[in-house]
Formats: structure tokens, C-alpha cells, sequence
């Protein structure tokens, strides 16, 4: 409650309690034989002591307010946290036994205030007459045998009362220290669940990572088609000749056949509009062979001119060998000179013996058979590669058919796209080895990212219903306080009448207790009499009247609370009813805060009044 | 003029209390309401009939209070049995709302990885049925191309190298070359596809499994959430009506055992005027109070949506 507020209150009550003394003593003094009733001032006063900043004309909206958040709470926590439910359910429960306690309770102080007033009623016009009486035996008597035991059984009743009430206060206590722990729960779940969220969010974020790391692979792939593309357009579109282009296209469609194997799916997305024009590489992907030759070189069929590429290859191959060949036979010759010199020299020398003679002479002439013997392989092979230069010539020749030598920029070409090729290949490998051990990962993967996005929704509809619950609670228990404090208060009003019994008792005993009465002690005992049935009466009316309001109260909201508890909701019931919850929180809150400043209107109302009559 | 109220002698015998009971009630009953509505100056000694009428009124009275009593508490051991069981319910269905929400995420998981690897199941057959049509194709037209050749060159016998000179220049041996590549590579496809197809398969199987696995616990998991739900939703209903029916009876119960409590804190015997006054007052209050008590006790207690009846004494 706000500074004001209480303020308001402390002045409020220091203005009614002076005006309580003040009416109890005029009443008190005059000579009426009736007491104060429903209606009259006094009792309005002390009605207003009771209520203190509480507004008992709001206490049953207040109830009905506390009913419906708790019953929120309840159905705002996820049914999934049982123990929570668990501890609201009980705090339902034992709200609804408290209202019901207390309802009996208010209706045993409505019975002993009736009781009471009912006494003070009856023995009121006997006490006028006894304290006009100039007899002090009456007035003794009376003191005696009907004053004292009234005082004790009022005194006694009192403190029934007060005790009761304090048992209602200290019923609501324990049902605040329960919601706070339904509210403690409720707060540490929010945060479990909230860090469920983070870690959820960071798998999610790693699952996410890896499903991007295959995505890039296939991304990677693209790009290298794209280029790959790019540059057969750009051969193609240099290609002056039908013969040049089918070159270039014999070798795209070498890699299109084989990404088309790999990764039908990537060269299905190479569209024109994919590449902004034509797609070579599409198009031969998505072409059989014969129709590629029939839709780009007629004339000219592609496999014959991959075929004459080949053959000129085995010219220059056959070439190589036979000159190879002629090479070791100049060699072999020119080495046969040199044996055949050797051995004239030796059949020379007449120095040397006979004998040594003809063993050197056969050395050299093994030396020049076997070098004639090799001679003659060689002439052999040169033979051979003559005939295979001849064949691979004659073949070249035919298939050719007039076509010219490649030139120098086609080789280059050729060359590029085949080394694009081989990167190609090798990144298709990858992706396919990729492909193969990691498609069904990524499968799991993008479905465990598809449970993992219910379990998002399903946590975030959690914190949600939770956030609703622990608000509904924390509303629910500054209700419950409010009551509790104000029954604490009516609890000290009823000790307070206690006490005033008591003391009224010790005043009696020491009237009775005296031998003789002087007349100021009799004025004085005579006054204090008449102010205590005054203000008894006062008193145990506005206790009857507020009392009788939490009757109703009371027995509205545990019949109310009872009914809400005994309808279990689920499935779309408690769906629907969740829909308008949050609402009805926030209209209650709206309400309640008016109201707070509605109480501090009429606190300073009901002052101004007050200060008004008491100048009139 | 303040009347002095004493009592005129000793109090009768119980016994002959007791035997009077049937005979004055009606009497005394009468006399008790005269009595209570006169002013506090006439407050009379109380009469033996009215001291009778009180000490019958109290020994029914106590009868009543601890029938009363019982019942009451049989009402609430029936909440708090009832409340037990739907604390034990409740906490068993939250545990089987989070299992359920755990099996949900399961199901959601499961269900979206058999569609994926069913795709690619089918994905790998439809690549296998290609490869081995491609293999078909490409082993007909290279048997036709080969026939040709042979064909030629059995023909020309001793010349056959001219069949192959031929068949270089019309590009039919660059087809056949070119087809045997491509079923090299078409063999090479179909084993992978096959492998492939094979892995697939044992992959769909495995989820399929788990998928149907997941599904029978989810199920069970909701039929269990059901029947739970089902039973919170009738204990609650059950415990609606019995606070209600206890509250009543608590009510009655709470108004006679306070009027009791006045009632027997009162001595009879007692010659102080504001007793006397009290107690005609409680002994009117209690011929009122009694029958509803003791028909209280006597309403055969509460039947349940189930048809039990409870507390009925």
C-alpha cells in the first residue's frame, strides 16, 4: 500500500477513535433505554475501526478475484509439471476448507454477538432503572449477581472469537506460505525450462551448422559446374567451325554424362535461367549421345573425332618409336666400324703370339655377331614401327577426312577443360563419399531439427502458461495477505473487547467488594457501567455485521472454488480457457488498483466528513 | 426490582428423572418458551421439570455431538483419501505428459526420418532400375554393333582387317568402343546403386522400427494420460459434491456443538440469576437445535457420482 495510503489510514482511525469516546460518553450519559443498533453512527464507527484499510465491501469480489487466479495458476501450469500441480491443487483444497472453516467460524461470531447484544439488551433497561435508583443494595445487587458474570461471559466470548480469528489469519498464512512455494516451484521450472530453451537453441544451432556444412559441399559442386559451363559456352562460342564445336562438345559431354550419374539433381537445377542463358552442360547432361550428334554435328559424329585425336596420338607414338629405333641402328653400325678395326688391327700385330692372337680374334668377333644381332632388332623394330606409323597414318588419314591439324588454341582449350575435368571428378568423388556417409545423417539431422522445433514450441508454451501461473499466484497471494492481515486486526479488535471485560470485571469486584459506596465512586462505577454497555453493544454489533458479510463471503467463494475445482479440464477445454486468462488477470489487476485508490477517496471522504461534523 | 434466584431444595434422583422424561417433555417444553420470553426481573429459580428437561436434553445432546463428530470426520477422511488419489494421479499424469511430450518429439522426429529415407529408398531404386535398363541397352546395341563386325569379317575371311578399316571409317567401331566404356561405367554405377540401394533399405527398415516402436509407446503414453485423466476428472467431480455435502453437516454440527458447549458449561444447580437467564435460553436453543442434529446424523450419508455411499452413519 502506498505512504499515502497508510497515512490516510493512521489519520482516519486517530479521527474515528476520538469520535467513538465522544459518542459512547454522550450516549452513555443520556437517558436513553435503548442501545445502538444497526445504522446508528457508533456502530458505523467501529464497523470502520474493524475494516481498518481493508474494504470489507470489497472483500467478496477480492475472493472471488483470489479464486479465479488460483484456479488460472492451476490450469496455467503445464500439465506436464505434475508436482507443481500437485502443490496448487492442495493450495486449492486447502483454501476451499479455510473459507469453509471460516465461514463457520464467522457464523459462531455472528451467533455469539447475537448472544451478546441479545444480553446487553435485555439487561440494559433493568441497569437504567438500577442506576437512577438513590439504593446502592440494587445497584450491588445487580453488579453482582448479572454485571459480572455478563462482563466474563462477554470477556469469554471475545476471546473465543479473537482466537478463532486468528486461527482464520493463521489458516490464509499458511496458504501464503504455500503459494510461495507453488510460486518458488513454478519460477525454478520457468528457469529449468528457460535453459532448456539455450540448450535446445544451441543444438539446434549445431544441427543447423552441420546441415549447412552438407548444403555447402553441394553449393561448392554448383559452383564448379557453373564454371565449368561458363567456359564450355565460351570454347563453343569461339569455335568458328561445326567441327570445332563438336570438338569442344565431345568433351563437355565427357563430364555432363558423368555429373549426370553423380548428381542428376544439381545438373536438373542448371536451368538457363539458372545461368542466364543456354546451358551446354545441361543440355548435354539431359542428352543422349545420339542425339547430341545428330542435333550438333551430322556430318561429323563426335566419337570420330574423339576417335581422330586418338589416332593422331599413335602417329606421333609410332613416330617416337620408329626414330627411337633408327637412333640405336646408327648406333649399332657405327659400333660395328669400330669391332671391325679392332680386328684388323690384331691380325697386325706381329708381336704377338699365334695363339694369343686367335683367342683375342674370336673375342672380337662374338663382340661384332652379337652387335650385328642387335643391328638387326633394331632394323626389326624400325620395320614394325614403320608399318604401325603407315597404319596409324592411313586410319588418321581416312578418318580425318580433310581435317586440319589441331591448332594451338584448341590444344590449350582442350587442355583446360580436361584439367577442369579432373578437379570436377575429384570433387564429385568427395561429395559422393560425403553424399553416401553423411544423406542419411542429414536426414536424421533435419528431422531431429524438425522434433527439436516441437520441443521449441512446446517449451515456449510452457514458459508461457508458467509466466501465467506465477503471475496469477503472486495475485492471488497479495489477496490473501490483505485478508490475513485484516483478520489479525478484527482478531486484536475482539482482544481488545476481551481486555475491556476484563477490566470492566476488576471495576465490578472492587464495587462489590466495598462496604459502602461513595457518591463519586458511585458516579463514577455508574458511568463506566453505562459506557460498557454502550460501547459492548457498538462493538458486538459492528462484529455482527461485518462478521454476517463474511458469511456470505466466505460461503460464496468456497462454493465457487469448489465447483471450479471439481471441474478438471484438459485437451480443448483447457485450451480455450487459457485464451481468456490472461485477460482476466489483467482486468483483476486493473480492478484492484482502482479500487486501492477508490479506498483512498473514500478514506479522505469519510475524514473530511467526519472533521466537518465534529465543527458543526 | 431485582428478584434473588436461588434454588428451592436438593435436585432430584436420576433415575426418577429419567422415568419422568416421557411424561413432562411436552410440558416442560412448553414452559421453557414461557419461561424464556419473560424479562430479566422474573428470572425464576429453575423448576425440577425444567432441570429434567435440560439433563434429557443434554444426555441427547452429547449422543448427537459425538455422532455428529464421527461423521464429520468420516467426511473428512473421505477428502483426504480422495485427495490423496488425485495427488498421486495428478503427479502420475504430469510424469505422463512429459513422457508424452518426449515420445510426441520422438514421433515428430521418427515420422520425418522414415519419409526422408523412404524418399532415398526410392530415390536409390529408381537410380538402380535406370542402371540396369542403361546396361541392357548398352549390351543389346554393342552385341548388334559386334554381330555387324563379325559378321564382315567372316565374310571376307582372310581380308577381315578390311571389315576393321571399314568399320573405323563409317564410326562403327568408334560406337562399339565407345559402348564399352559406357558399360564399364554402367557395371561400376550398378554395383554402387545396388550397394547403395541395399544401405537404404536397412536404413528405412531400421527406422521403420523405430518409428513404429515410438508410436505404440506414444499411444500407450496418451491411453495412459486418458484413463488418468479420466479418473482426476471423477475423484474431483466426487470431491465437489462431498465438500459440499460436508459443509452442510459442518454447519449444523458447528451450531449445535457451539450451543452444547454453552449449554453444558451452564450448572443447572446454579442459583445466579444470569445462569439461570442463559441456560432457559440454551434449553430453547437445543429443543430447536436437537432434531435437526440428530436427523443430521441420521440422512444416510452421501452417494457418489459412482453410486458409493459414504458416511452413511
Amino acid at each position: 500500500m502506498p505512504d499515502t495510503a497508510n497515512s490516510a489510514v493512521t489519520n482516519i482511525e486517530f479521527e474515528i477513535t476520538k469520535r467513538i469516546d465522544s459518542q459512547v460518553e454522550t450516549i452513555a450519559a443520556s437517558d436513553t433505554t435503548t442501545l445502538p443498533g444497526e445504522g446508528h453512527p457508533l456502530v458505523e464507527d467501529f464497523v470502520r475501526k474493524i475494516e481498518g484499510n481493508y474494504n470489507v465491501n470489497r472483500a467478496k469480489l477480492d475472493t472471488d478475484n483470489a479464486i479465479s487466479l488460483l484456479y488460472i495458476g492451476y490450469n496455467a501450469t503445464p500439465q506436464s509439471e505434475g508436482q507443481i500441480r500437485v502443490t496448487i491443487s492442495d493450495i486449492m483444497g486447502r483454501l476451499i476448507l479455510a473459507q469453509q472453516e471460516s465461514e463457520l467460524k464467522m457464523r459462531g461470531a455472528v451467533a455469539d454477538a447475537g448472544k451478546i447484544i441479545k444480553s446487553l439488551n435485555g439487561m440494559f433497561g433493568e441497569w437504567t432503572e438500577v442506576r437512577s435508583e438513590d439504593d446502592d443494595s440494587d445497584l450491588k445487587a445487580f453488579l453482582k449477581e448479572d454485571m459480572v458474570d455478563l462482563a466474563a461471559d462477554i470477556g469469554k466470548r471475545a476471546e473465543r472469537v479473537s482466537t478463532e480469528l486468528s486461527k482464520i489469519a493463521s489458516d490464509y498464512d499458511g496458504i501464503i506460505t504455500d503459494t510461495d512455494k507453488a510460486a518458488n516451484d513454478a519460477q525454478t521450472a520457468l528457469a529449468g525450462r528457460i535453459k532448456d530453451k539455450e540448450a535446445l537453441e544451441k543444438e539446434i544451432s549445431q544441427n543447423n551448422a552441420q546441415a549447412a556444412k552438407l548444403e555447402s559441399l553441394i553449393t561448392d559442386l554448383q559452383a564448379s559446374i557453373t564454371k565449368y559451363q561458363d567456359m564450355a559456352n565460351k570454347y563453343e562460342k569461339r569455335a568458328e567451325t561445326a567441327e570445332e564445336r563438336a570438338f569442344v562438345m565431345s568433351i563437355v559431354r565427357v563430364g555432363a554424362e558423368m555429373l549426370t550419374a553423380a548428381i542428376p539433381a544439381i545438373t536438373a537445377g542448371l536451368t538457363g535461367a539458372a545461368t542466364g542463358g543456354a546451358s551446354l552442360v545441361a543440355s548435354a547432361a539431359i542428352s543422349t549421345a545420339s542425339q547430341m550428334t545428330t542435333r550438333e554435328a551430322a556430318a561429323n559424329p563426335d566419337d570420330k573425332t574423339a576417335d581422330e585425336i586418338e589416332k593422331k596420338k599413335e602417329v606421333i607414338d609410332a613416330k617416337a618409336d620408329q626414330a627411337t629405333a633408327e637412333q640405336k641402328k646408327a648406333e649399332l653400325e657405327k659400333n660395328a666400324e669400330n669391332l671391325k678395326a679392332d680386328k684388323a688391327d690384331v691380325e697386325a700385330d706381329a708381336t704377338k703370339s699365334e695363339e694369343a692372337k686367335a683367342t683375342e680374334l674370336a673375342t672380337i668377333q662374338k663382340r661384332i655377331d652379337d652387335n650385328e644381332k642387335a643391328i638387326k632388332e633394331q632394323e626389326t623394330k624400325i620395320a614394325q614401327a614403320k608399318i604401325a606409323l603407315e597404319a596409324a597414318q592411313g586410319a588418321l588419314k581416312a578418318l580425318s577426312a580433310g581435317m586440319k591439324e589441331l591448332s594451338q588454341e584448341q590444344k590449350d582449350q582442350a587442355t583446360s577443360l580436361r584439367e577442369m575435368q579432373m578437379q570436377m571428378i575429384e570433387k564429385v568423388e568427395t561429395y559422393e563419399t560425403a553424399k553416401r556417409e553423411q544423406s542419411a545423417e542429414l536426414i536424421k539431422i533435419n528431422a531431429l531439427l524438425k522434433g527439436q522445433r516441437t520441443e521449441e514450441e512446446t517449451i515456449q508454451l510452457a514458459i508461457k502458461s508458467l509466466n501465467l501461473s506465477l503471475r496469477a499466484l503472486k495475485r492471488m497471494r497479495e489477496i490473501i495477505v490483505e485478508v490475513s492481515f485484516f483478520f489479525k486486526s478484527f482478531s486484536a479488535f475482539m482482544q481488545n473487547i476481551a481486555s475491556n471485560c476484563s477490566d470492566q470485571g476488576d471495576a465490578i469486584q472492587d464495587a462489590i467488594d466495598r462496604d459502602s459506596m461513595s457518591k463519586r465512586f458511585k458516579k463514577r462505577i455508574v458511568k463506566a457501567n453505562s459506557e460498557f454497555f454502550v460501547s459492548q453493544a457498538a462493538e458486538w454489533k459492528a462484529t455482527e455485521i461485518v462478521s454476517s458479510k463474511f458469511v456470505d463471503n466466505f460461503k460464496d467463494g468456497w462454493s465457487e472454488l469448489n465447483k471450479l475445482n471439481g471441474n478438471y479440464l484438459t485437451g480443448d477445454a483447457l485450451n480455450d480457457y487459457l485464451k481468456t486468462a490472461s485477460d482476466q488477470i489483467d482486468a483483476i489487476a486493473a480492478d484492484r488498483e482502482a479500487a486501492s485508490r477508490a479506498k483512498i477517496a473514500s478514506l479522505n471522504e469519510y475524514r473530511a466528513r467526519i472533521l466537518a461534523s465534529a465543527e458543526g | 426490582m431485582i428478584v434473588s434466584a436461588r434454588c428451592s431444595g436438593p435436585p432430584p434422583p436420576k433415575h426418577l428423572l429419567r422415568y419422568l422424561h416421557t411424561v413432562v417433555a411436552a410440558i416442560v417444553f412448553g414452559v421453557a418458551i414461557l419461561t424464556a420470553g419473560v424479562g430479566f426481573a422474573q428470572s425464576t429459580p429453575l423448576t425440577p421439570a425444567e432441570i429434567a428437561t435440560i439433563e434429557n436434553q443434554r444426555a441427547r445432546a452429547e449422543v448427537a455431538a459425538v455422532a455428529m463428530d464421527k461423521k464429520l470426520q468420516c467426511f473428512m477422511d473421505q477428502d483426504a483419501q480422495y485427495e490423496a488419489r488425485s495427488r498421486t494421479l495428478e503427479q502420475q499424469t504430469g510424469d505422463l505428459h512429459r513422457e508424452e511430450q518426449d515420445l510426441r518429439r520422438a514421433m515428430e522426429t521418427a515420422t520425418s526420418e522414415l519419409q526422408g529415407l523412404d524418399q532415398q529408398l526410392a530415390q536409390s531404386q529408381r537410380e538402380l532400375a535406370d542402371s540396369q535398363r542403361q546396361l541392357a541397352s548398352l549390351n543389346a546395341r554393342l552385341k548388334s554393333a559386334n554381330a555387324t563386325l563379325k559378321k564382315c569379317k567372316n565374310s571376307l575371311w582372310i581380308l577381315g582387317f578390311a571389315c576393321d578399316i571399314a568399320g573405323e571409317i563409317t564410326g562403327l567401331k568408334g560406337d562399339i568402343r565407345s559402348m564399352e566404356a559406357r558399360q564399364r561405367n554402367a557395371n561400376v554405377q550398378l554395383v554402387s546403386r545396388q550397394t547403395r540401394y541395399l544401405a537404404a533399405s536397412q536404413r528405412a527398415e531400421a527406422s521403420r522400427v523405430r518409428y513404429t516402436t515410438t508410436q505404440t509407446q506414444l499411444q500407450q503414453s496418451q491411453a495412459a494420460i486418458a484413463t488418468n485423466e479420466a479418473e482426476i476428472a471423477s475423484i474431483k467431480s466426487a470431491l465437489s459434491g462431498l465438500r459440499t455435502t460436508r459443509q452442510g453437516y459442518a454447519t449444523t454440527q458447528s451450531g449445535f456443538a457451539a450451543a452444547y458447549d454453552d449449554f453444558k458449561a451452564l450448572d443447572p444447580n446454579s442459583d445466579r440469576r444470569f445462569v439461570i437467564r442463559q441456560l432457559r435460553a440454551a434449553s430453547q436453543e437445543m429443543a430447536t437445535a436437537l432434531p435437526v442434529a440428530e436427523a443430521a446424523v441420521n440422512d444416510g450419508g452421501l452417494v457418489l457420482p459412482s453410486g458409493a455411499r459414504i458416511c452413511a452413519n
